[in-house]
């Protein structure tokens, strides 16, 4: 046999192995599974933050709506339910008829003035939650690519093309001497070749698009803290109402008194504290030292990800228990 | 046209120059405010004259935050609608969509693996069939 002859001129099994182990060290040296923790931290965290940013945009957009009633009821010379011009006709089938109706508010000196339509008090924190889910999205297919199982599909293939070639030739020859071990060690050669070029896909890929996110995610960061600032004044208003009502109408000799003026400031006071863009510093903290980390294969950045990662999901508990206390605040 | 940091850079602007000059008004009535109730907190009694100093501190509190109320709200819808977190958002799509590429040429290594495997499958149950040598 023209193949086996061939085959015998090969190094020995005992040289096979030791070349096939070092090649094998190798690609793990390099291998994306180093970065599966941060990458499935950082989904974890993505998701994390993007569910409990939710929870607060619901309670703002209670908090909007409850604010945009009572500022109407209070002084409808001033803030007012308003319908659009030409809206609310009977339904007609063949133009659109729509029945918008918004808050139009004012400051009593007529300086400044806001119309609330229906996004501003049911949706108010949209731009945010838009950017967490793209930013989710990213997070999901820089997952799919890392544990893409790419490798292991083609290992099976080769080895069932080595099972087919073992058959070819005992099917040319029955009494073909055959040693099995020769195959398995080209198979491992070819596996180990298409595992190298897998890995570098991979790792291209996920040091590209770590290397593109930084710059929309470090704008989104600076963009999330304004945000913030903004959504603070809606957020807190009940709260601050609450809170001077409850000082002024104290009586200083009622302990009762005492205790719920004291949680009325210190609820107040944790609004105006509540950590709503600090989570997301530690989300873009943990994305940098991820990409700084695929960059120059540093396990010291991993590490740094990997603890940034670990306080979002507490910032983001946090945030979902102020924005359920909230919730319940506004149903009083 | 201004560019889009620019521009959300000017609400942000905005906003706080509404902000820091709505704070000169609120900060003396806040301060009677507080001085007030504390006085009154502290089981003292308020004169007629005091009571009605906190009912106007009380009532220009409202009108100032109400109008700090607007100016949030004029700067979180502006925020929203800004062609900078269009940007944003726009940018972190075009990675993933990057990214699912990958995905697929990863799909496409597998699947051309598998048909060399099928192809020499294939070939295999032909030779199966061959003549064998005598």
């Amino acid at each position: 046999m023209r193949i086996t002859a061939h085959m015998r001129d090969w190094p020995t099994t005992a040289v096979w192995r030791m070349l096939i182990a070092t090649l094998i060290l190798g690609v793990a040296a390099c291998s994306t599974s180093d970065y599966d923790a941060p990458i499935q931290a950082f989904k974890s965290a993505t998701d994390a933050a993007a569910t409990s940013t939710g929870k607060v945009n619901t309670s703002l957009a209670e908090a909007t709506l409850n604010y945009a009633v009572k500022s109407a009821a209070r002084d409808p010379a001033n803030n007012h339910l308003k319908r659009e011009a030409k809206d609310c006709g009977a339904y007609n089938p063949a133009t659109e008829v729509r029945c918008r109706a918004y808050f139009e508010l004012r400051s009593a000196d007529g300086e400044h003035s806001v119309t609330l339509r229906r996004d501003d008090y049911s949706d108010p924190l949209r731009g945010m939650v838009g950017i967490l889910e793209a930013a989710q999205t990213y997070a999901t297919n820089l997952l799919a690519v890392e544990q893409a199982n790419t490798a292991e599909q083609v290992n099976n293939s080769v080895d069932s093309i080595q099972a087919s070639l073992v058959q070819i030739v005992k099917a040319a020859n029955p009494k073909a001497e055959f040693n099995d071990q020769i195959p398995q060690a080209a198979g491992e050669a070819v596996k180990w070749a298409f595992g190298q070029y897998i890995e570098s896909v991979k790792f291209d890929a996920l040091r590209k698009a770590t290397s593109a996110a930084r710059s929309p995610l470090a704008l989104a960061q600076v963009v999330f803290k304004d945000m913030e600032q903004s959504a603070k004044i809606a957020l807190t208003s009940s709260a601050m109402e609450a809170a001077s009502d409850s000082i002024q109408k104290m009586n200083p000799h009622n302990e009762s008194d005492i205790r719920t003026t004291l949680a009325a400031q210190n609820a107040y006071d944790d609004l105006l504290t509540a950590p709503l863009s600090s989570m997301f510093d530690n989300l873009v903290g943990a994305h940098e030292s991820l990409a700084k980390a695929l960059e120059g294969g540093s396990h010291l950045s991993l590490r740094e990800a990997l603890g940034k990662l670990d306080d979002i999901e507490k910032q983001a508990q946090t945030l979902a228990k102020i924005a359920t206390d909230l919730h319940d605040a506004l149903k009083k | 046209m201004a560019d889009p940091v620019s521009e959300f850079q000017a609400i942000v602007d905005t906003r706080n120059d509404a902000f820091k000059q709505l704070s000169e008004v609120e900060a003396p009535a806040l301060a009677k405010f507080n001085d007030l109730v504390n006085k009154k907190n502290t089981g003292q009694t308020l004169s007629a004259d005091e009571q009605n100093q906190l009912q106007v501190a009380r009532s220009t509190l409202d009108t100032v935050h109400h109008a700090m109320w607007i100016v949030g709200q004029v700067s979180l819808q502006a925020m929203n609608d800004s062609a900078l977190l269009r940007d944003i958002k726009n940018s972190l799509k075009a990675v993933s969509a990057d990214l699912e590429d990958t995905v697929n040429r990863l799909k496409r290594i597998a699947a051309v693996a598998a048909t060399a495997a099928s192809v020499a499958a294939t070939v295999a149950a032909l030779a199966e069939k061959l003549p064998k040598p005598v």
